[in-house]
């Protein structure tokens, strides 16, 4: 029990030392509570997002195709719901990071933005692994299953983690300390699944409704993600990728301005 | 150097700001152990946890070029469902310990806590006494210019306690303590000076006994007023 055997402190360390430094022990941590010790854990962490996806696909199965005789059902469910959970379990779920984080505020060094992305690089990555498992999966079957446009696709879903990261930061200011606000962000979602052609296409409605849920930019990002995937789809009339662009980066500035002005009130302890 | 600069720090209540400091100018003297007193409420805690980094003025600043540590003994930051080796692996990680000198924080505070194989059980499975044992002795794992101790000196049972104090003597020997404490022997066993804090003012008192003079006989006035 000597103190000499002990590593000094550094006295100073550059910001961005500092900041790797935080995200590394965070994201550690994040996995380390997710798998909860056991190699069971971590086939629980990739098999449950894989199992909702069966799940949906079980249910919507007995359609035979989708858009057209060309588009696969289950490709055009995986190309459609993958990305759209990513997106939502962002948006969702990072609001939560900050509050159970909440004591690691005391080491001057972590704040709840570090938090947040912490979570984000957790979920992104484990959705990241579980969409290449069920394309792997879609290919084994003998299903089309390579991107036909794998840069535009990225950019896609580059986009989807912004938008999703920039709510989410948008959501965790709004609902800090107000549950209420948490569970009516919640019932949102639901709407916003069915009207963003995750699960059925929204070719078929008739033109008027079209143009209402054109608004939608998930709407936009989850057709762009299935475009730039199969050769043979075809996309609604009036996507684009500038408008979804235009919300993400509205989110990510309303969402760090609202973090920089309520930052004091987000690590408030007790 | 540690020094408080026209820091103001105020709290959103139902009835409007209320202000803890206001334009609070101060120098905490170097290489000297301080004790912080005053009466509850009059922002003792507030200055610790500003101190720590853990919350931020809302104006002014606080100029250092110290180390200063979290608030020593906090279980706060410790995830139940992770175990003691894994929840000092973040701390050490956070501080830039990686590799070897992980591994000599780990061995330092396993030793120090003395907990045997509960080390590497999950802290839900701990007492609370010996959570406390596991905080201090990752507390004290680190070298910092400042420990911010609020009083928690007193846990664990009289031999850990014993084993504490050491570790901290040994500890002050190249550091300093600024101490929150209701206690006046603790106060008058470790601390060279005394600042007390009233109404958003701070009152640097080089003579211990004389600062706690101030203290309570601020106390007994301010009784005096309200019958």
């Amino acid at each position: 029990m000597q103190l000499q055997s002990l590593p000094a402190t550094p006295r100073k360390r550059s910001t961005l030392r500092i900041q790797r430094a935080v995200l590394v022990a965070l994201v550690i941590r994040e996995l380390r509570s997710r798998v909860e010790g056991r190699w069971l854990g971590l086939l629980w962490m990739l098999f449950e997002p894989l199992a909702h996806v069966m799940v949906i696909l079980a249910l919507f199965g007995f359609r035979h195709h989708a858009t057209s005789p060309n588009v696969e059902l289950p490709v055009f469910l995986v190309t459609g719901l993958l990305p759209f959970f990513v997106f939502r379990n962002l948006a969702r779920r990072l609001p939560a990071a900050i509050s159970s984080n909440r004591g690691l505020y005391a080491y001057r060094q972590v704040k709840p933005f570090d938090a947040l992305i912490a979570r984000a690089i957790v979920e992104v990555g484990l959705y990241g692994a579980v969409y290449a498992t069920a394309l792997m999966l879609l290919g084994w079957l003998g299903y089309h299953w390579l991107p036909q446009a794998p840069l535009e696709l990225i950019v896609v879903g580059f986009l989807l983690v912004t938008f999703g990261v920039g709510l989410g930061l948008v959501f965790a200011v709004a609902a800090h300390n107000r549950p209420r606000v948490q569970t009516v962000i919640g019932f949102a979602f639901l709407p916003l699944y069915l009207l963003s052609g995750v699960i059925f296409p929204v070719h078929t409605l008739s033109p008027d409704v079209r143009a209402w849920l054109l608004w939608n930019p998930v709407l936009h990002l989850i057709e762009l993600a299935r475009t730039y995937f199969i050769a043979a789809y075809q996309p609604l009339e009036g996507i684009n990728l500038g408008y979804p662009a235009a919300w993400t980066l509205a989110a990510s500035a309303l969402g760090m301005s609202l973090y920089r002005v309520y930052r004091h009130r987000l690590v408030s302890v007790d | 150097m540690l020094k408080l600069h026209n820091l103001t720090k105020w709290y959103p209540t139902p009835r409007g700001r209320r202000y803890v400091f206001r334009d609070l100018n101060f120098e905490f003297p170097a290489r000297t152990n301080i004790g912080l007193i005053g009466r509850n409420g009059a922002g003792k805690s507030t200055l610790m946890r500003l101190l720590a980094g853990t919350d931020a003025p809302n104006a002014g600043s606080i100029v250092s070029d110290a180390r200063i540590s979290w608030p020593v003994g906090l279980r706060g930051g410790f995830q139940g469902a992770l175990t003691a080796r894994e929840n000092i692996q973040f701390v050490c990680r956070v501080y830039g310990a990686t590799g070897a000198a992980m591994r000599n924080v780990l061995e330092f505070v396993a030793d120090f806590a003395d907990i045997g194989d509960y080390f590497d059980l999950p802290l839900d499975s701990y007492s609370s006494g010996m959570r406390a044992r596991v905080a201090f002795g990752l507390s004290m794992a680190f070298d910092f210019d400042y420990y911010l101790i609020d009083e928690v000196m007193a846990v664990g049972d009289a031999q850990f306690r014993k084993k504490s104090q050491r570790v901290l003597r040994e500890r002050l020997a190249k550091a300093n303590v600024i101490m929150v404490s209701h206690s006046m022997q603790t106060i008058l066993r470790t601390c060279d000076r005394i600042v007390l804090i009233e109404r958003g003012n701070a009152v640097l008192y080089d003579d211990v006994r004389a600062g706690i003079a101030a203290y309570q006989g601020s106390r007994i006035r301010t009784r005096d007023r309200k019958p």
